[in-house]
């Protein structure tokens, strides 16, 4: 006789409020002797509605897969800190922008791997005096092309590009008030309200999200203790980031954020429930290991989310499917 | 005829939801209950250090589960006392806390150790040997006797790290004191390289010249699978008159073999040293 507290095949759901999801933690997985992975960065969605992962190891840095973790198909060998992932849709083509904190430039590419554009470090800034401080690792793409590179292992610097790679402004680095970074590692064009959009920029290990205007200006920081967030992602009006680590900041502890068009975290899973005490989030920590260490969210058409996640044993990414 | 009818679409409604149930059990991609381990609870407090009585609450914040804790260092288990409302302290404990939930692996156990403390003596002076990395510098030399504790991120600015070798702390006082026990708080944290020293020697002394040593203590090297955690190590003796106590701390030569930094010097993280 056996007695078992838990019904057989019951999915452990995770996530708060209406963001719950089940767990795949296979999807993706292959066989490592001929696709390996060493740190999944990032991942997104291409128009086709494939979902397209960067990792840093240069047998294949470029990983393609359907939604259900089918290989498609693979590319680029040349990008040894391969870490940023941004695609954008430039006259009905989809581009791919690569933050590569190792050979210390951002490189375009189009969607099957040819390179159209490479931006180096920004000597014309006056900042930097050489390409060992640029250490980029994320961009967002404004409508209008203008590129945003945020040097989040670097400087601190926030680059504004044309979309020709020509620097318009600089604004962000390093320092102590609101309007200054430690660990600026990811950025994204901000369009939910469409009359006022805005960048969205995470400083990480001070476990901020900050809102600066298109003409540089802070507009609000919102603060996610304990919750260190490496990018932001927008998905309808929600914005999604990997929480690397949670809580004093110690070893596998991560787990996801999803925040409401207000900018309130209201899911977290594989993290404690989101409460608010007179308007101020509670410190954030994981409360199941499932995560070691997620850095980037891509959600897709179906809003099912991928989390890609570095240092975690060179595993594949693992899928959570809304309920 | 019609009654067939509604048979017919009963039957077809029936075998797809059927086919549907059988479809999601079979569909075991997804993660099952008790596959995962949950998070170890956290042992919340205004301070490690206390005089008179000291709150303590835990806390996971995940539906369904549960937290039991024990005050006596012993490992809690679903027997023991279940967390509810916020527990006092009155006198030194080693808290022990683990969480448990229907649809997951228990935690592990975290542990954190409270220690009350006597009045404080007037320190005249303090120094050390040799200067921390400058990674590491904790609150400067002075910050070894604030009686404020760091957490278990090494990376936080209360502790000093120290590359292998000794480390030796001279304290002077303004008079001399009536003293019998000296405790020194450190950080073991194998997943950073840090170890607990090897050996402990507190001396004594009257002029600050010749010293007599008044207790020595020898710690096991750390096994594998040692989680982080703060950890004191406490000198006691019989009570004596001093003006200077010397606490001598020595690493292990080496971190242990079972590590992946096996060789290589161990790290000390110090962010306390009390005499009582």
């Amino acid at each position: 006789m056996h007695f078992l507290p838990v019904k057989k095949n019951q999915a452990l759901i995770i996530g708060h409020n209406d963001h719950r999801y089940k767990i795949d933690l296979n999807w993706g997985a292959l066989n490592a002797n001929f696709y390996p992975v060493n740190d999944c960065h990032e991942m997104v969605q291409d128009s086709r509605g494939r979902i397209i992962l960067l990792t840093n190891h240069t047998k294949n840095n470029v990983i393609i897969y359907d939604k259900s973790g089918n290989l498609i198909e693979v590319w680029g060998t040349e990008f040894p800190g391969a870490h940023g992932l941004t695609l954008n849709v430039e006259e009905g083509n989809d581009f791919l922008y690569i933050a590569d904190n190792n050979r210390h430039e951002v490189i375009k590419t189009t969607i099957d791997g040819k390179t159209v554009l490479q931006i180096p470090y920004p000597k014309a800034s006056g900042k930097y005096e050489k390409p060992e401080q640029f250490v980029p690792t994320e961009t967002a793409i404004a409508p209008n092309g203008d590129i945003y590179i945020a040097d989040g292992y670097g400087l601190q610097y926030i680059l504004h590009y044309n979309a020709q790679g020509n620097l318009k402004n600089v604004f962000g680095g390093r320092g102590d008030g609101d309007e200054y970074f430690d660990n600026a590692h990811g950025i994204c064009y901000d369009n939910r309200d469409a009359k006022n959009p805005c960048l969205l920029i995470t400083a990480r290990q001070r476990n901020e999200l900050k809102r600066f205007s298109l003409d540089r200006k802070l507009l609000e920081v919102i603060p996610l203790p304990g919750a260190f967030i490496c990018r932001p992602v927008i998905h309808g009006k929600h914005v999604y980031l990997a929480t690397i680590w949670s809580g004093s900041g110690s070893a596998n502890t991560g787990f996801v954020s999803i925040l409401n068009e207000k900018n309130q975290l209201v899911s977290a899973p594989g993290g404690s429930t989101p409460i608010y005490k007179n308007g101020k989030l509670e410190p954030m920590h994981q409360t199941i290991k499932i995560f070691q260490h997620p850095h980037d969210v891509c959600v897709d058409d179906d809003e099912n989310l991928y989390i890609a996640q570095w240092n975690s044993g060179k595993t594949y990414p693992i899928k959570l499917v809304r309920v | 005829m019609r009654s067939f009818f509604y048979l017919f679409i009963f039957i077809v409604i029936h075998s797809c939801t059927s086919t549907r149930d059988v479809q999601d059990s079979s569909f075991s991609t997804f993660a099952q209950a008790q596959q995962f381990r949950l998070a170890a609870p956290i042992i919340k407090a205004e301070d490690i250090f206390f005089s008179k009585k000291n709150e303590i609450q835990f806390l996971l914040r995940l539906e369904k589960s549960k937290i039991h804790y024990t005050l006596d260092g012993s490992e809690p288990t679903e027997n023991s006392p279940l967390y509810h409302e916020k527990v006092v302290l009155f006198n030194s404990a080693i808290v022990k806390a683990k969480a448990f939930h229907p649809e997951c692996k228990p935690s592990e156990i975290t542990t954190k150790e409270f220690v009350k403390l006597g009045k404080k003596l007037k320190v005249k002076n303090i120094s050390v040997t040799r200067n921390p990395h400058k990674n590491y510098p904790g609150n400067g030399v002075n910050g070894l006797i604030d009686r404020k504790k760091g957490t278990d991120n090494f990376r936080t600015p209360f502790w000093m790290g120290f590359e292998g070798g000794d480390l030796e702390t001279i304290i002077e006082f303004e008079k001399e004191e009536s003293v019998s026990k000296v405790t020194a708080s450190l950080l073991s944290d194998p997943n950073a390289w840090i170890f607990m020293p090897k050996t402990m020697m507190v001396l004594g002394s009257k002029d600050g010249g010749t010293y007599e040593i008044l207790n020595t203590l020898e710690s096991a090297p750390t096994p594998e699978g040692t989680s982080t955690s703060l950890r004191f190590l406490t000198a006691e003796f019989p009570n004596a008159n001093f003006k200077f106590i010397k606490v001598l701390l020595k690493s292990f030569p080496e971190i242990p073999k079972w590590h992946p930094g096996k060789g290589s010097p161990p790290w000390l993280f110090i962010d306390e040293i009390i005499v009582e």
